[in-house]
Order: C-alpha cells, then sequence, then structure tokens
C-alpha cells in the first residue's frame, strides 16, 4: 500500500472534491486527524489478498429487477416544500455558466 | 408501576383483554418522558397527538381479531431520528436537516404505523449515526438512565435510553457497525441487529450503504422477535432487501440450547475489560447448565475489521453525504458538524484517483476473508458469543477529540457487521459500579430465530433484563 504522507494541500484538494469550506484552523485539525487514521488502516497491507475477489454486496444479490409499473410519485407543492429556495414551483440552484 | 414499564407482549396482551386502554399507556409514556427526559434528553423531537391517535386506537381495538392485522396497535414507539416521518420533524440530529419535514415514510415507518403503533416521538442520536456516543449530535448528548454522567452509546443512543428509562414500550434503532448493539449494551437493553437486508433501508437517511441495517431496540428478547415481523421483509422501493421468505421469530423462542455448540473466541474476550469477559464466561456456564456444548474457536483479529470497516464507511458516508447540497430540502453543506466533515473527508481520500485501489479495494477484499473466516467457524459452531463491547458505558465526554472513538468501541461488532451477519445484545449482568454488561449472539445470515431462541434461554434463566434504572 502507498505510504501515505498526507500534506495541506491534498487536504484542501479532498475538500474542494468534497465541497466542503474548510477554516485554516480546521485544516491543519484535520491533516492530523486523516493522517493518523490512515496510518491505522494502512495495518491492512500486512494481509495478502493477491488471491481474493472483493465483496461488494454481503448476501450475493444479483441483478435485482422490479415491475416497471407507473405509481403515484410526489406532487409538485410536496417536492418543493422542503426547498428554502424556489422560484415559480421550481428549485432555484447556482448558475453553471458565466454569461459571455 | 406505570404501563410505562411493560413489556410490549404484556402491554398487548392488557390491550387484548381490555385490562387497559391504548390511551392509558400512552399518557404514562408521557408523563414517565416529562418526568425524566429533561435529564436524559433521549428525544428530539416529541410527537404532538399521540393521547388523539391513541383514542383513535382504542375504537379499533374493540374489533374482534384485530391484532392479527395490526399487531403493534396501540402501542407508543420511539423511532431514531434518521428514519423519515411523514410529516415529522427528520433530522439525523443535523443542523443541515434541523427543519426537514419529510414527505414520505421511510418502508419501517409504514410497516409500524399500518401495524398500529404510535409514534411518541423521534431519538436523539449521532449526528447522520456517525458515532456511537450520541455526542456528535449537533443538538445535544443524550445521558444513560443507568448513571446519568456516563453516555448512552450510540449512534441509537436516544432509542437505547427511552426504552432502557420506560419512556416507551418499545424503540426503533438502526446500525451500521454497532449503533443498535452498543447503546443496547451499555444501557442493558435487547438490541437485534438483522442481518443486511433483511428489513428495507428504504428512507432511512443513509450511512454506509452496503452495511445499514434497520432493527428494533427491546426490554426482552421475546419482544425483539414480535418487532422483527412486523419490520422484515423485501421491499420493491430497496432493491438490497432480501426477496428470502420471512421467519416467524416468536416460534422457536423457547425450544431452547440443549445440543447447541456455542463458540467462543479468545480474540475477542481479550479485547473486552477483564470484569466484562469474566461475566461473559460466566454466562456461558449458564448455556452449558442448560445442555449446550461450548467450543473454543479462532477467529480472524477483530483489529482488521477496524480498519476494513473504517475505509468502507468514510468511502460510502463521503458518497452518501454529497447529495446535501441545500437545493431540494435542508441547509447547505456549511451546515455539517465536525464528525461529518471529518469522515466525507477521509471518504473522499480512499475513492480518490490513484487510492481506489489501495484503501477501497484492499478493504472489500479483507471484507471477503471476514466472511469466510465465519463461514468456516459457522461449520464447527452454530452460534458465537462475546462481549458486545470492550468496556461498560464511558463517562461523557469520552469521544471528544478521538477521530476513531466509534471505530474503537465499536470493535467486536464490526466483523460481524461486514459479513452482513445477525447480531443480538442481551444484558448479562452489571459492573462493579452497577453499569450493564452486554453479550453479543451472533450467527450465520438470516440466522434471526436462532438468536433469538439462544437469547430467550438466557433470558428466562437469569432474568437481568427485568431490573430497572434508578433514575
Amino acid at each position: 500500500m502507498l505510504m501515505a504522507k498526507l500534506k495541506i494541500g491534498d487536504v484542501k484538494k479532498m475538500a474542494s472534491l468534497s465541497r466542503l469550506t474548510l477554516s485554516e484552523k480546521e485544516e491543519k485539525k484535520l491533516l492530523n486527524q486523516l493522517s493518523e487514521t490512515i496510518t491505522y488502516v494502512e495495518q491492512l497491507d500486512k494481509l495478502d489478498t493477491s488471491d481474493t475477489s472483493p465483496t461488494y454486496h454481503v448476501t450475493g444479490l444479483r441483478n435485482i429487477f422490479r415491475d416497471d409499473k407507473v405509481t403515484p410519485g410526489f406532487s409538485k407543492d410536496d417536492a418543493i416544500s422542503q426547498s428554502k429556495n424556489t422560484y415559480n414551483n421550481y428549485f432555484k440552484v447556482n448558475a453553471l455558466l458565466n454569461k459571455s | 408501576m406505570g404501563l410505562n414499564t411493560l413489556t410490549l407482549l404484556e402491554a398487548i396482551d392488557g390491550l387484548k383483554t381490555g385490562k387497559f386502554t391504548s390511551r392509558d399507556i400512552v399518557s404514562d409514556c408521557l408523563g414517565r418522558i416529562r418526568e425524566v427526559d429533561a435529564k436524559l434528553k433521549c428525544f428530539v423531537n416529541l410527537a404532538d397527538d399521540c393521547i388523539k391517535e391513541a383514542k383513535e386506537k382504542d375504537e379499533l381495538i374493540k374489533q374482534t381479531d384485530i391484532f392479527i392485522q395490526k399487531p403493534l396497535l396501540g402501542i407508543p414507539i420511539s423511532v431514531k431520528d434518521n428514519y423519515c416521518t411523514k410529516g415529522l420533524k427528520t433530522t439525523a440530529s443535523s443542523n443541515v436537516l434541523k427543519d426537514y419535514i419529510p414527505p414520505y415514510d421511510a418502508t419501517v415507518v409504514s410497516k409500524l404505523r399500518d401495524a398500529g403503533a404510535i409514534i411518541a416521538g423521534k431519538t436523539n442520536m449521532d449526528a447522520w449515526a456517525h458515532g456511537s456516543s450520541t455526542e456528535t449530535s449537533d443538538f445535544f448528548t443524550t445521558r444513560n438512565p443507568w448513571n446519568t454522567e456516563r453516555l448512552p452509546g450510540g449512534s441509537s443512543g436516544g432509542s437505547a435510553a427511552s426504552v432502557a428509562s420506560d419512556e416507551v414500550i418499545v424503540g426503533i434503532g438502526s446500525e451500521t457497525a454497532g449503533s443498535i448493539r452498543q447503546p443496547a449494551s451499555w444501557c442493558g437493553t435487547v438490541g437485534l441487529k438483522p442481518t443486511y437486508g433483511r428489513v428495507s433501508r428504504y428512507g432511512v437517511i443513509a450511512m454506509g450503504s452496503s452495511l445499514d441495517c434497520p432493527g428494533p431496540i427491546t426490554k426482552t428478547v421475546g419482544d425483539a422477535a414480535y418487532m422483527l415481523n412486523v419490520m422484515a421483509g423485501s421491499d420493491g422501493m430497496d432493491a438490497t432487501a432480501s426477496e428470502r421468505k420471512v421467519d416467524d421469530y416468536g416460534k422457536s423462542l423457547n425450544m431452547g440450547v440443549k445440543g447447541m455448540v456455542i463458540g467462543v473466541s479468545d480474540q475477542y474476550l481479550d479485547v473486552a475489560e477483564k470484569e466484562i469477559a469474566k461475566n461473559i464466561l460466566e454466562s456461558l456456564k449458564v448455556y452449558e447448565k442448560l445442555g449446550a456444548k461450548i467450543k473454543k474457536i479462532d477467529l480472524f483479529n477483530p483489529k482488521y475489521a477496524i480498519a476494513v470497516y473504517t475505509i468502507l464507511q468514510r468511502s460510502e458516508v463521503s458518497s452518501n453525504l454529497g447529495r446535501y447540497d441545500g437545493v431540494r430540502y435542508g441547509e447547505g453543506r456549511e451546515s455539517f458538524g465536525e464528525e461529518a466533515k471529518r469522515r466525507i473527508m477521509l471518504g473522499t481520500y480512499c475513492l480518490s484517483a490513484g487510492y481506489y485501489d489501495a484503501y477501497y479495494l484492499k478493504a472489500q477484499k479483507v471484507r471477503t476473508m471476514i466472511i469466510k473466516d465465519f463461514e468456516r467457524a459457522f461449520k464447527e459452531v452454530d452460534v458465537i458469543i462475546a462481549p458486545t463491547t470492550p468496556s461498560t458505558a464511558l463517562p461523557v465526554g469520552s469521544s471528544k477529540n478521538h477521530p476513531m472513538f466509534g471505530e474503537v468501541s465499536d470493535v467486536l461488532v464490526e466483523p460481524s457487521t461486514i459479513a452482513g451477519l445477525p447480531g443480538l445484545n442481551i444484558n448479562s449482568g452489571f459492573d462493579r459500579e452497577g453499569l450493564p454488561i452486554g453479550m453479543q449472539i451472533i450467527g450465520p445470515q438470516f440466522s434471526e430465530s436462532l438468536l433469538l431462541r439462544v437469547g430467550k434461554a438466557f433470558e428466562k434463566e437469569t432474568n437481568y433484563l427485568a431490573l430497572k434504572p434508578k433514575i
């Protein structure tokens, strides 16, 4: 396994991928705590798994289908009832594209 | 003693025979909540109209054989706050969802409502179920009914404490790794974590999707069997819920353990405090007396399960919490608490390009090794008995600044969780400070009936579960 030496840049990158805004103090604290946890989990390296396949689902279900039946869903009112930011019965989101 | 102290089966019997009404039980439970909840803080939100609901149920109870259709008719229950309840605030004890009122019910909640249960309120938990103390709740810490300076455990700490303190007749928890068994252990109640997929996860706020299991927290083993009968089954809304036929969990409850082989592993006993290990060995003598054979077995060192669990859980958390953007419901991502941020960050790291093979894939491979290890063990023994937790309830404040507190307190339940196995916690006595000690019974997948039967045999013989905390 990689002997991870986590750097502050990694913490910033993870925060950006996770869409989290962290203070400098939080970044430093996380650097220490995440390094500690990563060091801990790296003990798995001691186990030889070269002949072992991964398990993603424990009860072995495969290709579960259900009937393609139309059933009633939420009304528009219900669907937007919990949003704090709506406009004319739509969810309002931040602009993704800048005006050119 | 009020009606709030009844077990589920006693309450149902009394309702059936007209000894008392649902309204009587609900009033006593609400009275108890008023009396002790300021101290214990089990609930984050109480339902408004329980008495009115109880009166409606009392009308229904007059019908003959109504309990066949509605097995929980008129029973007040507590539900962990990560179950979506239509029209009733559901926060997962997080600031992100502090005002969230779901427009739908979780499948388990629908089943409970269809069965006639009355949801008295939603219980406190570690925020997003991230923890084993309730201390990471964004709102407040729940206290242990046996000693209010101690933690109730978690993440289903509010449900466990509400059952142990007789605020309700039964509680609903959910477990990813330990979140039912560990608080049940620290609060001295019964906690059943079913096989992965035995109970639908639909509408339960997702934490680790390959691990999450809804389950009951109850005063007796018989009550847990009765609850699982209501909760279990396949669900078109959760493709991972098993299609396998659901047992009648009450059927073999009283068949005893004669001739059974019970496995015990030093790898598990050595992790627990001496007093707890001693208690478990004494409990095994009870089983021997009842005709079971005890067999020493070797199991995969549980310390590896901590590492596997940490990687899988953090990874799945980072993906599941990705949906909270404050657009459709809830607050924005700035509202995540410290623990959630830490978990999202580590999960993102484990899943990110270049690290996936080293962490997530590696963990999933070791998961296979753990599964195979249990399969081997269950060729030799019928069930495995172990301590549920390495220590009894720890003091309030113990989890602070310990990024792996939960993982370490849940070391003895993580291996079985990773393998998707069911596990049952029951109270097996008390330590020198009077805090409950929990014993867990682990079995192969879908062996809930067997676990309940083994638990029931011990309960009949010892009756620790009938003891009540003084609050």
